[in-house]
């Protein structure tokens, strides 16, 4: 009897086909172990052959495309916010810069008498309101256009 | 599968997703989640955590798809990820990926309804039972190569192994199902 046994891996090797020698299939053929882990072999393989392929038991897509929303959405809401960071830091160096300009324009107000400030004052209001509204009334065309 | 295989296909679905088109991505995510399957539920069994599992995989794909070249399949590229965010997983979880004692010899108790319950069950079902009990690299990988049919050059890719190692693990989870199976079931498997 040969006792030169074939290795696991040669055996296997073989079953896959990855191997085709004469004196390995001779041998194959005269050593009983070696033909019956062959067998066992063969039984595994082609049992695995028949393995159904595993899937999730939950609907990934649906799932995978709810994250990146919520992740998209935390991304758009953190650009806002360090959006209007740094908009509020450059406000608030535009206001310390303007504090030393703006003196002269106070002085100007002080100087005016009470009746003279609040003509400026009124005049300035009235042409914001006109402003405003003419603003309003294009937005509100606008928006009747588009809704036609 | 023959579109992840079409790297035109590939380019294309890439092109659309990075325009901002999450529809061409929920056609990736449609193309790859069978061999995500392979590896994630081969290594996690809890359902939570696969769903956790599986949308960090998909984000991270999606965050940098940018910087997917089209040197691999893009399926490849996403069983990397796949591979490495579940391995992540299971060393903060300290779960040991190839742990032989765990299996051999293993803990199969018979009692009186063993036999009546073994001839009840297909061999295909025996044989799953078995390699849900091996190692979970070694599940991972009997599954990509049996299962997925990927090569050794893929599976290589995927994992970041060298193709030798592969090779020899797939050799030793081969060995110690068939004799898990002949210890536990004898007859049953010819």
């Amino acid at each position: 009897m040969n006792t030169n046994h074939l290795t696991d891996e040669a055996i296997q090797d073989y079953v896959l086909q990855k191997i085709s020698d004469e004196q390995f299939s001779l041998h194959i053929s005269e050593c009983a172990d070696c033909k019956a882990k062959m067998k066992a072999y063969q039984a595994l393989m082609n049992t695995m052959d028949n393995i159904e392929p595993e899937t999730f038991s939950f609907d990934v897509t649906a799932l995978v495309l709810q994250k990146i929303e919520a992740a998209e959405t935390k991304r758009k809401t953190l650009g806002s916010y360090a959006l209007a960071t740094i908009l509020s830091v450059f406000n608030l160096g535009v206001i310390l810069f303007s504090l030393s300009v703006i003196e002269p324009v106070i002085q100007v107000f002080r100087s005016l008498k009470v009746i003279d400030t609040a003509f400026i004052f009124v005049s300035a209001l009235c042409v914001f309101i006109f402003l405003f509204k003419d603003i309003f009334r294009q937005y509100r065309q606008k928006e009747t256009l588009l809704l036609q | 599968m023959d579109n992840e295989s079409n790297p035109f296909s590939d380019e294309l679905l890439v092109e659309k997703v990075l325009s901002g088109n999450t529809q061409a991505f929920a056609v990736i995510v449609k193309n790859t989640e069978r061999l995500v399957a392979q590896i994630v539920r081969k290594m996690i069994t809890n359902e939570e955590d696969q769903k956790d599992l599986v949308q960090n995989i998909y984000l991270k794909a999606y965050q940098n798809i940018s910087s997917f070249k089209f040197q691999s399949k893009l399926s490849t590229w996403i069983g990397t990820i796949a591979y490495n965010t579940t391995i992540n997983y299971l060393e903060k979880k300290k779960i040991p990926l190839y742990d032989i004692d765990l299996m051999h010899g293993n803990k199969f108790v018979h009692s009186e309804n063993t036999e009546k319950e073994i001839f009840r069950k297909e061999t295909v079902q025996i044989l799953n039972n078995e390699i849900n009990k091996l190692p979970p690299l070694y599940k991972t990988l009997i599954s990509l190569y049996h299962i997925e049919e990927l090569s050794n050059k893929e599976i290589s890719e995927i994992t970041n192994l060298p193709e030798g190692t592969i090779k020899s693990y797939l050799y030793r989870a081969r060995k110690i199902l068939k004799d898990n199976i002949e210890n536990n079931y004898k007859n049953q498997f010819v």
